[in-house]
């Protein structure tokens, strides 16, 4: 039996029985072709059945052609869809794991680019992210669109779906029918809680008499706007809850938050709490009786069943989780929960990917998205096993480690620190980065339970490679902070990288100027990192605000407000020309205007690094196999460095 | 009339018919890494309109180089039956096509093919920030295969020859550019260095397309930059390429990773601006040489003809906005080319938000018919059709139902056509704007289209008139009231009043910028250009944020910050009372008392002008609703609803 006692019992929703109370919940993926369900799809869902989820819905799949947010949504009502659904389905229910589909319409959180279309919404305004102003629909298109809801959810029952999830939560034309914040018509479908929630009660109505009695139906209601003008609150989500309950129409109520104004909350990193919406779905479910999905930044078995047994939900939704490890049910039910790879929620691989138009990622799990090539069993013995050195124990070299040992090679890593995980051990000493460090803790859980001979505290040199007679050799001996990269006269202690501050090698002074080139949370980070030690911190950066690549990480806002609040200031638009001992020469890029930035204890760069291999050039010629994989290729981020070593591993 | 530019050339092998050259450029209609029937569709159409040679991009020759998704995988076998199906469709108008061959090296990242980018040496583009491997000997040597077997797929495929891309955005500039190659190897450092690879490049696919193959180069001539390719470093590139390399034409182009925005150059950089680095360079080769980009007007084209200073003409936006282009300028018909904008907000701004091309005024491009009738069949029956509103909208409207036989009026409320357009050309540097007024303008007065002006039409007018289908273009107006508080002219004004002048505006001026785009920060530039001290406050992270995929953002902040405007991001305006405004930051909710202004300026946003649509649904036949009226977006959206009503009627 398993100590999951609650995370592992079934649950009655409507007609349907799921095995166990992990939901992998809806989620763009960016793997849709043709707007149907792809084979890239069928596998990426396959893993996660096979994992042991009891259910899992699809991504969000829209109802009518006025919605076309993102290129590779599925045209849900298009009948062309269905056989592609009955392949998934089919695929999915091989294994003990219920299938929903999610039908959606984004309504004015879009834009009309794709579409060549005016985009819909209650009354005239624009989203926030899309920034295009919307057509308040007209009765008609009301009524086409409840229609659109149902026919697309007929295609679902037809595609062998076990059930539908209507959202209404973070991106949804309901939702914003629902809310005060963006419903200001003055008809029957505005202004009063009863006419903001008659489109909700229509569609449902629409879809259930399409679907039949039997069919399991529920929503992704929106528990809290959290908006700071006017938007739903917990008290309108529960009015909500218990009125759409009263419909008699519904099996289940999944939840989520915040909006596009919000959407940190919607998809919170390292920097938002755990379990951050817990309590929400704790106060729906104590006043409706419908079982209760909760979501978000639940990445632990333990967890999940604590949130169970305290009465707080009826279903855990956990996605970046499974994206990061789809074994983590089948790893929690064995009682293996040393090996789940845990979620860091840094959201590189899968929402900062997604945010830039990619195909959804993970830095920790390179099969993301290949899993027909690289997914579950897809790892096979070599056929001849080798020798190989594997040099630096960052995430690249360790995960070569684990993958070739895996293969049964015999692997000896050198690692020239005293303990293991290069850049990312520095990455987590940043302010509020501690949970990046759990890509080397799995890392070493694997390699220290594999044949692998991991001899710490030695640099290896081209003599010693040799000495070893390896069959192969893989350099992954990353990168450093480029040494001079600015022209003038300085020097440390007064000049330093970001690296020497994080590992304590040098205490700044009162007054610190951050030269920022990174535009990531190396720079952010160290930044914040001096600022809680009490330090005045101002960053300069040629780019157009501080922070520029957290954006689509959703680390934006609340780094900057961290940062803010923190009394640290910023200096945008400006490159630095040269450093005379703790004086800058800066220009701005705008307006080509020269200003010198004088006055401070401590200069720290920010400024990129340089790839650590000269190693691999010495051996170059003189071994029979050699690899480079990582940093020390060209200084990159942490998922290149793992698709790198993960790559290699079974290349050899 | 058109002597020069009409007259055949030879390129190599080839003879081309004419002096227009549909240059090389991103269209995103690539899918799955195929080229796809919208892309022969497209060329075929320009073909058919009559320009002398057609060069196909986005080809990617080998599988590291992906920097974004619609790339077409020249390196995949399956590609060359695609790309015969797209020549032998150019070559039925007569039309030769080459293919432009490309690596982009470090301008790029490994976010699609998940591996390492190649540089000269370990250095980052400013867009990807991706930091390259410097390629080693191996990798130099893939490469010369890779552009050699591309050569060899483009001669399978049925191109006519091909260009090696040289040009802002290619590996092979990155080599012969200091800027970009620090290498310490025979492949960097001096001259002779630096173009070592781009020779082997050139020798490599030489000998394996053939000698009889056309061969030419787009060479970034000036990278106006700082350390960067000067004309005087080009001159000799280009001395080389043609005697050493055999290369038979020289495409120039300028611009570096630093400065895109003088690429694709919008309506704010001078047109001409790149023919002088032409001149220079035909000084140095005797081959034919080709100047390219800020080139609009067949008479412009003419002129450097004529006086030697280029023997072809690369145009890239002008025939995506009118294929006929060269067409109507050998047929004397220049008065009805549709001339482009240079907005730029249709073609590079959508194809750098990763969306199919497109034009502003053309609302057919990637949707071009594949035979030659055009769009849209005949009706059924003449209609009598009203059109309420002559913005681009309801002009394009008129037109086109006017074009497939109805009886068409137009009326206009105030006493000029162009709606909103008349407004952009007031203010600074956005005057090419009017040239979409110029062209419909110009086509309803050759299509005898009645236009009324200084009428504002009624619901009672309309049921009078009895009508068989109206359609209502009627535009947008500024929100009346986008702020709480008590408030209004002449101390609060919208960006309509200001330009209209219906308010004198004073010295220190508050600029509320909740727009992001031209429309706020040219308004505010107009009020600069009158010596007024402007503060802008948007709550965006910084002033212009819809200008950078139109190449706009670098050059407009650095007009406005030299006209003395400042920037305050990051703030929300809650309230307005009288001349004062308060707002928070929207990071640290700090209250901000924003005073001692002058004038409040407000650009947040339009509401639709659709009263009349209401009072007329239900009460005509055939009533539509177009552009701003169903919701104020952009002149793209207004012509193309435009169009499409004009041929539903």
């Amino acid at each position: 039996v398993s100590e999951f006692i609650y995370l592992f019992s079934p649950l009655q929703i409507g007609s349907v029985v799921v095995a166990n109370r992990i939901h992998f919940a809806a989620h763009v993926t960016n793997f849709g072709e043709d707007h149907q369900i792809s084979d890239r799809h069928i596998h990426y869902y396959r893993d996660r059945a096979r994992g042991g989820c009891g259910l899992m819905s699809t991504e969000e799949m829209t109802v009518h052609p006025s919605d076309h947010a993102y290129e590779k949504l599925v045209h849900a009502y298009r009948p062309e869809v269905i056989p592609r659904y009955k392949k998934l389905t089919r695929t999915i229910h091989e294994y003990d794991t219920r299938i929903f589909a999610q039908l959606s319409h984004n309504g004015m959180q879009a834009d009309g680019t794709i579409s060549r279309l005016p985009v819909w919404g209650p009354s005239s305004g624009s989203d926030p992210l899309f920034r295009e102003t919307c057509k308040q629909m007209e009765i008609e298109e009301i009524r086409e669109c409840i229609e659109y809801f149902a026919k697309s959810a007929a295609h679902a029952v037809e595609g062998g779906f076990d059930g539908i999830e209507l959202q209404l939560g973070h991106s949804s034309l309901i939702r914003q029918f629902l809310s005060p914040a963006t419903n200001f018509r003055e008809d029957e479908y505005g202004g009063s809680f009863e006419n903001r929630l008659r489109f909700a009660l229509e569609v449902i109505d629409a879809v259930r008499k399409a679907v039949g009695a039997d069919f399991t139906l529920g929503v992704r209601l929106n528990a809290d706007e959290m908006h700071p003008r006017g938007g739903l609150t917990l008290e309108d989500a529960k009015n909500i809850a218990v009125r759409l309950e009263e419909t008699g129409q519904l099996d289940f109520m999944d939840l989520s938050l915040g909006t596009f104004h919000n959407l940190y909350l919607v998809e919170g990193s390292m920097h938002t709490p755990l379990a951050y919406t817990v309590p929400l779905a704790s106060e729906i479910r104590s006043i409706i009786d419908l079982p209760v999905f909760c979501t978000n930044r639940i990445n632990d078995p333990h967890l999940a069943e604590r949130i169970l047994e305290d009465g707080h939900a009826d279903m855990i939704g956990m996605v970046r989780a499974l994206i990061c490890d789809p074994e983590l049910p089948l790893k929690a039910w064995e009682g293996r929960t040393e090996d789940i790879r845990q979620c860091i929620a840094c959201n590189q691989g899968c929402i900062g990917r997604m945010a830039l138009g990619y195909r959804l990622g993970c830095i920790q799990n390179p099969a993301v998205g290949e899993e027909r090539d690289l997914g579950i069993g897809t790892l096979e013995p070599c056929e001849r096993p080798k020798r190989v050195v594997v040099v630096g124990a960052g995430p690249a070299g360790l995960e070569a480690a684990r993958v070739a040992s895996l293969r049964k090679h015999r692997v000896i890593l050198l690692e020239k620190n005293e303990e293991v995980g290069g850049q990312n051990i520095i990455a987590g000493k940043a302010a509020g980065r501690q949970e990046i460090t759990g890509v080397t803790r799995w890392l070493m859980s694997q390699v220290r339970r594999l044949d692998i001979e991991l001899r710490l505290g030695v640099e290896a040199n081209v003599e010693m490679v040799l000495q070893e007679r390896p069959d192969a050799v893989v350099v992954a001996t990353g990168s450093i902070p480029k040494d001079k990269p600015f022209p003038g006269e300085y020097c440390f202690p007064e000049v330093v990288n970001i690296h020497q501050v994080l590992n304590g090698e040098v205490e700044a002074g009162q007054r610190v100027l951050l030269v920022d080139l990174d535009g990531h949370h190396q720079a952010t980070g160290t930044a914040e990192f001096l600022a809680d030690k009490g330090k005045a911190v101002h960053i300069l950066t040629p780019t157009l605000f501080v922070g520029g690549k957290l954006g689509p990480l959703q680390d934006l806002y609340l780094a900057r407000q961290r940062l803010a609040t923190k009394g640290v200031t910023f200096t945008p638009d400006i490159a630095v020309l040269e450093i005379q001992g703790t004086s800058v020469k800066g220009i701005n890029v705008y307006s080509n205007e020269m200003m010198d930035f004088e006055g401070y204890d401590t200069v720290v760069l920010a400024s990129g690094n340089t790839a650590e291999d000269g190693l691999y050039f010495a051996l170059k010629g003189k071994v029979k196999e050699l690899y480079r994989i990582g940093d020390c290729v060209a200084p990159r981020k942490t998922d290149m460095a793992i698709v790198e070593g993960h790559r290699v591993g079974r290349l050899l | 009339m058109f002597d020069h530019l009409f007259s055949k050339l030879q390129l190599g092998n080839v003879e081309i018919p004419n002096r227009i050259c549909f240059l090389a450029h991103r269209t995103n209609f690539a899918a799955k890494g195929r080229l796809t029937e919208r892309h022969i569709a497209y060329y075929a159409r320009r073909a058919r309109g009559g320009c002398g040679l057609i060069i196909l991009g986005e080809l990617s020759i080998h599988a590291g180089d992906y920097p974004h998704e619609h790339m077409i995988e020249a390196y995949n076998p399956d590609s060359v039956k695609d790309f015969r199906r797209l020549t032998t469709a150019v070559h039925a108008h007569g039309t030769p096509i080459f293919a432009q061959l490309n690596h982009h090296g470090f301008q790029s990242s490994g976010a699609i093919t998940r591996k390492e980018i190649w540089g000269p040496s370990a250095e980052s583009d400013i867009v990807f920030g991706e930091t390259a491997k410097p390629m080693e000997p191996e990798d130099l040597e893939t490469l010369v295969d890779a552009f050699s077997a591309g050569a060899c797929t483009a001669r399978d495929g049925g191109f006519d020859g091909v260009e090696i891309d040289m040009g802002p955005e290619s590996l092979l500039r990155q080599f012969l550019s200091p800027l970009s190659n620090h290498r310490q190897d025979e492949y960097g450092g001096s001259l002779e260095n630096r173009m070592r690879l781009p020779l082997e490049v050139i020798g490599g696919v030489r000998k394996a397309a053939g000698e009889d193959f056309t061969v030419g180069i787009q060479l970034c001539a000036d990278e106006r930059f700082w350390g960067a390719i000067t004309p005087d470093e080009s001159r000799r590139f280009a001395e080389r390429f043609a005697a050493e390399g055999r290369a038979d034409f020289i495409g120039v182009s300028v611009g570096t990773y630093y400065n895109l925005y003088l690429v694709l150059a919008s309506m704010h950089t001078p047109l001409g601006s790149t023919v002088d680095v032409a001149r220079q360079i035909k000084g140095a080769v005797s081959i034919p040489v080709m100047a390219s980009y800020q080139i609009h007007s067949p008479d412009m084209a003419e002129g450097i003809l004529e006086e030697g200073q280029a023997d072809l003409i690369g145009f890239v936006r002008p025939l995506i906005c009118d294929p006929d282009f060269p067409l109507k300028a050998r047929q004397g018909r220049q008065g009805e080319i549709r001339y482009c904008a240079r907005d730029n907000k249709g073609c590079v701004g959508r194809v750098h938000l990763s969306r199919t091309l497109g034009c502003i005024q053309n609302p057919e491009v990637g949707n071009e018919p594949m035979d030659e009738k055009p769009s849209g069949a005949p009706p059924f029956g003449k209609k009598r059709i009203m059109v309420i509103g002559g913005g681009p909208a309801g002009l394009e409207a008129a037109r086109t139902a006017r074009e497939r036989g109805h009886e068409v009026i137009l009326y206009e409320r105030e006493a000029l056509i162009g709606g909103q357009i008349n407004l952009i050309g007031k203010r600074p540097g956005r005057q090419a704007m009017e040239a979409v007024i110029r062209y419909l303008g110009h086509m309803l007065e050759r299509l005898q289209i009645p236009i009324i002006t200084g009428r504002e039409v009624t619901a009672d007018f309309v049921f009078e008139e009895h009508p068989d289908a109206v359609i209502v273009a009627t535009g947008s107006r500024p929100k009346p009231r986008p702020v709480s508080g008590e408030y209004g002219p002449p101390c609060v004004l919208n960006v309509w009043e200001v330009l209209k002048e219906q308010f004198p505006v004073g010295q220190r001026v508050l600029f509320i910028d909740e727009n992001g785009g031209h429309h706020a920060s040219a308004t505010a530039e107009l009020l600069a250009d009158q010596g007024k001290k402007i503060d802008m406050v948007t709550s965006d992270l910084f002033v212009g944020v819809e200008l950078a995929p139109l190449g706009d953002l670098h050059l407009t902040r650095q007009r406005l910050l030299q006209k003395g405007v400042t920037f305050m991001p990051d703030v929300v305006i809650d309230r307005i009372e009288g001349n004062k405004a308060v707002g928070h930051d929207i990071y640290t909710n700090a209250r901000l008392f924003l005073e001692g202004y002058d004038c409040i300026i407000l650009d947040m946003g339009n509401v639709p002008e659709d009263a009349l649509y209401f009072q007329l649904k239900g009460g005509v036949k055939e009533l539509y609703r177009i552009g701003d009226c169903v919701a104020p977006r952009g002149i793209d959206m207004a012509v193309l609803e435009g169009r499409k009503a004009g041929e539903m009627l």
